[in-house]
């Protein structure tokens, strides 16, 4: 619970940053004397709190609840796990007053100084004390695919943050080093952490909510093989200044991507069936079916950027930060959205004060949808205007900053209203809870 | 049967492949990359910058510059980099080896810069000073979107303090640099990816004309590099 209110609350944080920083595009002078808020330092921020102070605790949360849940067991150590959740929100505290006083690196995903990574990385072992006691514990002992995900996820977040941590700092490492590892990290952190958790959650939920057993457990682990093969090389091709193998390798496997991910849409696809007039009004699996739907396409997208003359055009345009949200914003986020209103009530033995969910549900689709299509026709604009000599650059990237950026602060803004919503309805279900016990004392 | 061991070394061995690939084996190749050198006229390439510049290596990323700018040019076959004026030649990762960390960046809302100390010359650090005190007032610049960067620079009544920079559509004010301002500009100059390099030769002139003229804009600078080898060529 605790995680849950926390990563939140740091969404909020992030949105409200990504919305600002899109206003300074559009009126430079704005708080234009505060070094701490200057653009790059906004970015940066956006960027990394909601890597680590949102997806990464939320992950971790859902992560432990689905160990539990899949292996009929109770959470052991839950003390440690909260104490685990404490160091990492320190973490990112230090982490995010860190890039406001300018001590930022330029590495996306990577940007918190290097004094949170060690406090994040204990942060996260102290939490995987109590994950790793949970996962022997579990009476059940058949692996179903979800916990295959979780397993996986569980187990490269720390390679991949140690691998950061100990190289992009380094003095030993130099010049373009650098920047590879932190593509490849980054890069991973997002398929391979964040995106293996929510493919576990997609593949519990979807099955849980409608009733109905997984269509094909083979299919699913042919999936997760191949998702991991392809995904740890993929997206890294947007890039001019590295060995040539590393963007023709990229190129291959993001396009290759599609296989697993078609397997994947396979299989929820029969899974379902034609569910949807049942189910079609509860919020868990409205938010679980939207989550599917924006994984398969945003495979799909970054499959088309990958091929070579779409990625002539589209390199070093808004439209690699907008790909980039769909995979965040669209595909993970309303993954652990559907989890929680799933979840969150189980915990803590309340009711959720408004069970419909209406504006947390519209708000947050139209939102991701205008900050994701806003990013992308930008970059679609942005990159057509660099490919003519005529235009003027000022002009190609004002063509491409101001109209799309607007819409997407727009969506910006009504994310954040809508996480305001659903923080006051966690609110109301934490009195609920506590009431009820009161209740049961009584 | 509890099969989780057996996923474990499937997924150990299945990334490991990748960490070895890009973070192994780009140290292992790039990471020992040497300093090149001209065999004809003795030029050591990459340069390492002098203290004022590295400091200001510092400053660009503190001030999160790469956010907006990248430092990187592409190839002609694959963009128009080199047609708009923003590098003589494609960048490698050679070019890169002596900066820690390298400021690469991926998105681009402002120009590249990779060459920016070429296109500026030495002599234009006051037109660097006011594009950072106010992007808008530089000619070309009237509609950027770049942010103002007036908190490096300390504003006076004008008093003819040397090395103050006087706005023109401030009148009676002047703006003293900070030393982050001097080291950033000291940095921004000192950007030239004009070097040979194995993967990426400089680009020879067609007939060599030492006669061109010397001047700050970058064509002018290209050709008098270039040629200068040709020239001083041992006759067979």
């Amino acid at each position: 619970m605790l995680m849950a209110w926390s990563s939140i609350c740091w969404l909020a944080i992030s949105l409200l940053v990504g919305a600002i920083a899109i206003a300074k595009i559009h009126y430079p002078p704005l708080l234009a004397g505060i070094p701490a808020l200057t653009y790059g330092r906004l970015v940066a921020v956006q960027d990394s709190v909601f890597i680590y102070g949102f997806a990464s605790q939320a992950a971790m949360a859902v992560a432990l609840w689905l160990i539990c849940r899949l292996g009929a067991t109770t959470l052991i150590g839950s003390g440690v796990a909260v104490l685990g959740a404490l160091i990492w929100n320190l973490g990112v505290a230090v982490g995010f007053v860190g890039i406001l006083s300018g001590n930022l690196s330029p590495f996306e995903h990577f940007q918190f100084p290097h004094a949170a990574m060690p406090i994040l990385l204990l942060g996260y072992c102290v939490y995987g004390v109590s994950a790793i006691l949970t996962f022997w514990s579990r009476k059940e002992c058949s692996m179903y695919p979800s916990l295959w995900f979780v397993f996986a996820g569980l187990i490269f977040f720390p390679w991949i943050l140690a691998t950061a941590m100990m190289t992009l700092w380094s003095p030993v490492v130099r010049g373009s080093v650098a920047p590879i590892v932190a593509l490849w990290a980054g890069q991973n952190l997002v398929a391979l952490w964040l995106g293996m958790i929510g493919l576990a959650t997609i593949y519990y939920f979807l099955p849980k909510l409608t009733g109905r057993s997984l269509y094909s457990n083979a299919l699913a682990v042919f999936a997760f093989w191949f998702t991991i093969l392809f995904a740890q090389s993929s997206g890294m091709h947007a890039q001019a200044a590295f060995p040539a193998w590393i963007a023709g390798l990229s190129e291959i496997t993001t396009i290759l991507l599609v296989i697993p991910a078609a397997a994947s849409a396979l299989n929820w696809y029969r899974t379902l069936g034609n569910v949807d007039r049942t189910l079609g009004s509860a919020p868990a699996y409205r938010f679980m079916r939207k989550a599917s739907n924006f994984y398969v396409l945003s495979v799909v997208v970054a499959a088309f950027a990958a091929l070579r003359p779409v990625n002539r055009m589209l390199e070093f345009t808004i439209f690699q930060t907008g790909l980039a949200q769909l995979t965040l914003l669209g595909f993970f986020t309303f993954s652990m959205f559907g989890a929680f209103v799933y979840i969150l009530p189980r915990v803590t033995q309340a009711e959720w004060p408004k069970p419909e969910f209406s504006i947390h549900l519209q708000g947050s689709t139209i939102g991701a949808a205008l900050v994701i299509g806003g990013l992308i026709l930008g970059g679609l604009v942005q990159g057509s205007q660099f490919q003519s000599l005529t235009t003027d650059f000022v002009k190609a990237v004002r063509s491409a900053a101001i109209p799309f950026g607007g819409i997407a602060l727009f969506g910006y803004l009504i994310l954040f209203a809508a996480q305001i919503a659903f923080l006051f309805n966690m609110l109301g279900l934490v009195c609920c809870s506590i009431c009820g016990k009161e209740d049961v004392r009584r | 049967m509890n099969i989780a061991p057996f996923i474990f070394i499937g997924l150990f061995a299945t990334f490991s492949a990748s960490w070895f690939g890009f973070v192994f084996r780009s140290q292992a190749e790039i990471g020992r990359e040497t300093q090149y050198m001209n065999p004809i006229t003795g030029a050591v390439y990459p340069v390492a910058r002098e203290g004022r510049a590295q400091q200001g290596t510092e400053v660009y990323r503190a001030q999160g510059c790469a956010a907006c700018h990248t430092q990187q040019v592409r190839a002609l076959s694959e963009g128009n980099d080199i047609v708009r004026g923003w590098g003589i030649r494609r960048t490698v990762a050679a070019d890169y080896m002596l900066d820690r960390p390298a400021l690469l960046g991926n998105v681009r809302l402002g120009p590249d810069l990779a060459n920016i100390g070429l296109r500026k010359g030495t002599n234009d650090v006051v037109a660097l000073y006011k594009h950072l005190i106010n992007p808008r007032s530089v000619r070309g610049g009237e509609k950027s979107i770049m942010p103002l960067y007036k908190y490096l620079f300390e504003k006076r009544r004008a008093s003819g303090t040397p090395g103050a920079v006087i706005m023109e559509n401030e009148p009676g004010f002047e703006y003293i640099p900070s030393d982050d301002a001097k080291s950033l500009v000291a940095y921004l100059i000192s950007l030239k990816s004009n070097g040979d390099v194995f993967e990426a030769p400089m680009p020879q002139p067609k007939a060599p004309s030492t006669n061109a003229p010397a001047g700050t804009n970058m064509t002018a600078t290209a050709t008098n590099a270039a040629a200068a080898p040709t020239t001083n060529a041992p006759a067979k």
